[in-house]
């Protein structure tokens, strides 16, 4: 049997919600299963990710939408490594008769709440880190980035080209918080936060809720939308992964993420090589990380990938079409919930303004350094 | 490799802050830091040498140690410098983190102290000289 995403859903993405995480959580869900055309009584599993109690519990969503039973309840601690994690387990699920139909979702106050920028992450590596103040996130994908960089002959410039390309997709996105288009000047001067990182390098923290609804193929295809069929998912933490989710001390290559690790399994299982990909949405916390995902996932050779951006070839009429949204960078900080969403938005045709000219078949990957996941979505064809 | 970008100026700010979070498994490399002394455990039985400190060795199971002190000498594998605050810690102006690949083998992370200029593969020594208590501080040879 064979899985598929059959709605996606929303609450709005803000700087400052007002609202309670529940409130926002239980609005998305309850607009993705509507997308989906299902009712809650139709929906058996719920799972979701949060880093540090940031979110609420699946057991929550259930409840506050009245679920009849819950036979699939998750709640995973791991940052933007989950959601394609989490929708390849769903699929499991299904597959193995666990549960017919689950919701997958993301939902936090990450910037008038606790923000993971500024969280200083614990766990069995914290100490060999906090003396020295390398506690933030963008600190540790800034230390990769210049390993990456340095290796791979590539620069600011390739930097930049990520972070244009996805402005330019965000100007007629109304859920991205940046709309603004964004010129090589602007860039250029806007101040180092970590080098090699300026503001427009960094993902925008914002408060909100984004979810899919995962079901078996069969299903989706009596239900109203195109179904976004899952064709692989792979999750992966290479050797030495590390002893918390900041902690890369073990970890001998900053050059290459999990994506490099996953990807002959992840094509290999999807029966597609990456040259056959017709777009990607790549986890974008930071710029290096989508130069590091196209490289790793082989869609470019190594070094290539901010060449190819700033050729415009990840643009709408590019070759390959990439964070069609604005991605995280200009959508907003979702944790990649909203990439995937996107995704699935893509495949069934409704990209709005910048719906890709061919939408069969995308990657999506979630995560940024040592471990992560990724997927392969088609249209049902 | 491409170096000249990589080049960063001098160290930045001093620390302030001490290792929190340090626990049972890694109590004896932050006692060693306190003496001037950069400590690892080498496993007794496969030789490797480890750092983080772990409760038994990756490559043979083992939880048979000794501990070795290294030279306090390696080679900048990245850098990082925070030109920004990010979150809550006390903040004193900008200050660049090293990943240092230490000659016997391990990684670490480190501060960059003194007037040196650092990129990639810089040859850097550890300074005891001018830290807070605990808290791992290298400067470049010179």
């Amino acid at each position: 049997m064979t899985a598929a995403i059959a709605g996606v859903g929303f609450s709005p993405f803000t700087r400052e919600s007002r609202r309670s995480v529940l409130s926002q959580a239980t609005e998305a869900c309850a607009a993705a299963i509507a997308d989906a055309g299902l009712r809650p009584a139709d929906v058996d599993g719920v799972s979701c990710f949060m880093l540090l109690n940031d979110s609420v519990p699946a057991v929550s969503v259930a409840t506050v939408l009245g679920m009849p039973q819950l036979r699939y309840g998750l709640d995973l601690q791991l940052g933007g490594q989950a959601p394609c994690y989490l929708v390849g387990l769903a699929a499991a699920a299904i597959e193995t008769g666990m549960a017919d139909t689950i919701l997958v979702y993301r939902a936090l106050n990450g910037r008038s709440g606790a923000r993971v920028g500024a969280m200083p992450f614990p766990g069995p590596g914290a100490a060999y880190r906090s003396g020295l103040g390398y506690t933030a996130y963008a600190m540790f994908v800034a230390m990769w980035a210049q390993r990456f960089l340095a290796e791979t002959g590539q620069g600011s410039d390739d930097l930049r080209a990520v972070a244009m390309a996805q402005r330019a997709y965000a100007i007629d996105n109304p859920r991205a918080i940046r709309r603004q288009p964004l010129s090589a000047e602007e860039y250029d001067n806007s101040p180092l936060v970590v080098d090699p990182f300026r503001a427009p390098d960094c993902t925008t923290e914002v408060d909100g809720a984004c979810a899919v609804v995962v079901t078996s193929l069969e299903r989706a295809r009596d239900l109203p939308r195109p179904p976004a069929v899952i064709r692989a998912t792979s999750y992966r933490g290479g050797h030495g992964s590390g002893l918390d989710i900041a902690d890369h001390l073990e970890w001998a290559d900053y050059t290459r993420n999990y994506t490099s690790w996953l990807r002959d399994d992840l094509f290999r299982a999807a029966g597609l090589a990456p040259s056959e990909v017709q777009f990607a949405e790549i986890y974008d916390c930071f710029t290096s990380t989508v130069l590091m995902g196209l490289e790793g996932l082989g869609l470019v050779g190594r070094g290539e990938a901010g060449a190819f951006i700033a050729q415009g070839q990840t643009g709408i009429d590019g070759d390959l079409p990439v964070n069609t949204n604005g991605g995280l960078l200009a959508e907003g900080y979702l944790h990649g919930m909203n990439t995937v969403a996107e995704a699935v938005l893509q495949i069934q045709g409704r990209g709005r303004n910048q719906q890709v000219a061919r939408h069969d078949s995308c990657v999506v990957t979630s995560g940024a350094l040592m471990d992560g996941s990724a997927m392969v979505l088609t249209s049902d064809c | 490799m491409r170096k000249p970008d990589t080049i960063v100026e001098r160290a930045g700010a001093p620390v302030l802050s001490v290792p929190r979070g340090v626990d049972e498994d890694s109590a004896g490399f932050f006692a060693g830091l306190t003496r001037d002394e950069l400590l690892v455990l080498e496993s007794t039985s496969c030789g490797t040498l480890l750092l983080p400190w772990l409760p038994r060795c990756p490559i043979c199971g083992s939880s048979e140690f000794r501990i070795r002190r290294l030279a306090g000498t390696g080679t900048v594998y990245s850098w990082v410098r925070v030109c920004r605050p990010l979150n809550d810690e006390p903040w004193q102006g900008p200050f660049t983190v090293l990943t240092v690949d230490l000659d016997e083998g391990p990684r670490i992370f480190a501060r960059l102290v003194g007037s040196g200029r650092v990129g990639l593969g810089t040859r850097v020594i550890a300074d005891y000289s001018r830290g807070a208590e605990g808290v791992l501080q290298f400067e470049v040879v010179t």
